[in-house]
């Protein structure tokens, strides 16, 4: 059996080293689990930018695996493909095409509808010193002050839950994304709702006859609990303000 | 677009909103119904995976399992999140295409539907552009990378979608999507498909 180096991944925290907080390193740390690799999800900060220079990225997820970093979640989901062909994320072309799309809907859909529901509880989440970084660059992003970026309306969680509506339709159909067991769409999808649940306590879910919820407490859990298990804002002590 | 993919010779029969005994016989009310050799298929995604199953030999539709998983996604996608986006932007000059006595039928059940007169709906069409326009946010990024949702080649996942902007483009002048961006010139590969099946029908589109 050949050796395997164990992979680290740079895994964002939050305010606490345990609570991680970033849909795109949830997708890595489930793949790393579907393909049973060894590896450490070491914390890191938005700032500490010389840590994953070497990835010429400035933002995690990025993996080092002995003397290869790669960067970029899709990129790390190749990689680890071709690296470790054995128990495949994408199963065929039709499988990647598949999960490429997926990949789309949910960062230019579901994220953008998720963010203002949970906004207010990821400023609670993220680390003091990623704080000013945090505001600048995604006030840059949206266009506005983050204050008015958060919003709990009804009609705000009625967006999310229209815009999902066929994925409800869909796994009435489906156990998961992709039939009778787990892919890497269903990662994708995963990271966004594990990333509301880690930061926030808001209803991500219409109800608990959602099938989105079944779907997601099936994924939470997969390989040993690993979703399940994760630390999540509300548990933990609350800091003075 | 799934026949003529598939190569098999089929009679499309006209049905109307008002009229609706030629179908009666499918136990349901609404197009599209498949008579084949003696099987009678209605809901499109139904029929696909009926052409799918028995033509196996014929150019795959869907593609394996996988494919099946990914274009059922695309369809329920197509659907429910950009269907009502399109309706809300055209709905008004369909009457136009449609027997007087069918207008009257569509005006008055969409009306209730969507709790909106027509005409209140093309005077937003301003501002009702921009949903429809994020709604098809994730086709853009795709097709930027790929020349069909199929990949090299279109499937029916480009047929469900392709659909949506067909029946605007028949129906209506107004220009869902602008000349320079990728679904454009997605829409204008399908158009071209199949000796320029859905480019030869009449539209409004210019």
């Amino acid at each position: 059996m050949i050796q395997q180096n164990r992979i680290t991944l740079f895994d964002l925290s939050g305010v606490d080293d345990e609570l991680r907080i970033s849909p795109f390193c949830w997708r890595i740390k489930m793949a790393l689990a579907h393909k049973r690799l060894d590896y450490e999800a070491v914390p890191w900060r938005l700032v500490e930018k010389e840590r994953i220079a070497a990835s010429n990225l400035s933002t995690a997820p990025v993996i080092v695996d002995g003397g290869v970093v790669v960067g970029d979640s899709w990129r790390i989901a190749e990689y680890l493909d071709s690296a470790y062909p054995s128990r495949p994320l994408f199963v065929s072309e039709q499988a990647k095409a598949y999960c490429r799309w997926i990949h789309f809907w949910t960062e230019r859909i579901l994220h953008p509808l998720i963010v203002p529901l949970i906004l207010e509880d990821v400023l609670k989440a993220i680390h003091p010193a990623d704080f000013e970084y945090f505001r600048r660059t995604r006030e840059r992003a949206y266009g506005r002050p983050l204050a008015d970026v958060c919003d709990r309306s009804a009609v705000a969680y009625e967006k999310l839950f229209a815009a999902t509506s066929f994925v409800r339709s869909l796994l009435r159909e489906t156990k998961f994304v992709s039939g009778e067991s787990p892919s890497y769409g269903d990662y994708v999808l995963f990271g966004a709702y594990q990333w509301a649940r880690c930061c926030s306590e808001v209803r991500i879910f219409r109800d608990d006859k959602d099938p989105t919820t079944i779907w997601f407490t099936r994924m939470l859990g997969l390989y040993d609990d690993l979703g399940s298990r994760a630390v999540r804002l509300t548990m933990l002590p609350t800091r003075a303000p | 677009m799934a026949l003529a993919h598939k190569g098999l010779p089929y009679e499309a029969i006209p049905v109307k909103y008002t009229d609706k005994s030629s179908i009666a016989f499918s136990n349901q009310d609404r197009v599209p119904v498949l008579v084949d050799e003696g099987v009678t298929v209605s809901d499109s995604w139904a029929i696909a995976c009926h052409l799918e199953q028995k033509y196996q030999a014929a150019p795959a539709l869907l593609g394996g399992d996988m494919g099946r998983h990914f274009t059922r996604f695309i369809d329920l996608w197509a659907t429910r999140s950009v269907f009502p986006h399109i309706v809300r932007l055209v709905l008004f000059d369909a009457l136009n295409h449609l027997d007087p006595v069918d207008a009257d039928y569509v005006r008055s059940t969409r009306e209730r539907q969507l709790g909106i007169d027509l005409a209140t709906l093309e005077a937003q069409r301003g501002e009702n552009i921009k949903p429809f326009n994020q709604s098809v946010a994730p086709l853009r990024s795709y097709i930027r990378q790929h020349a069909f949702l199929g990949g090299e080649t279109p499937s029916y996942a480009d047929y469900t979608v392709f659909s949506l902007f067909q029946w605007a483009r028949m129906i209506s002048s107004f220009r869902l999507i602008e000349i320079d961006d990728p679904i454009f010139s997605w829409r204008s590969r399908m158009l071209g498909l199949f000796d320029g099946l859905a480019a030869n029908v009449p539209h409004d589109d210019h």
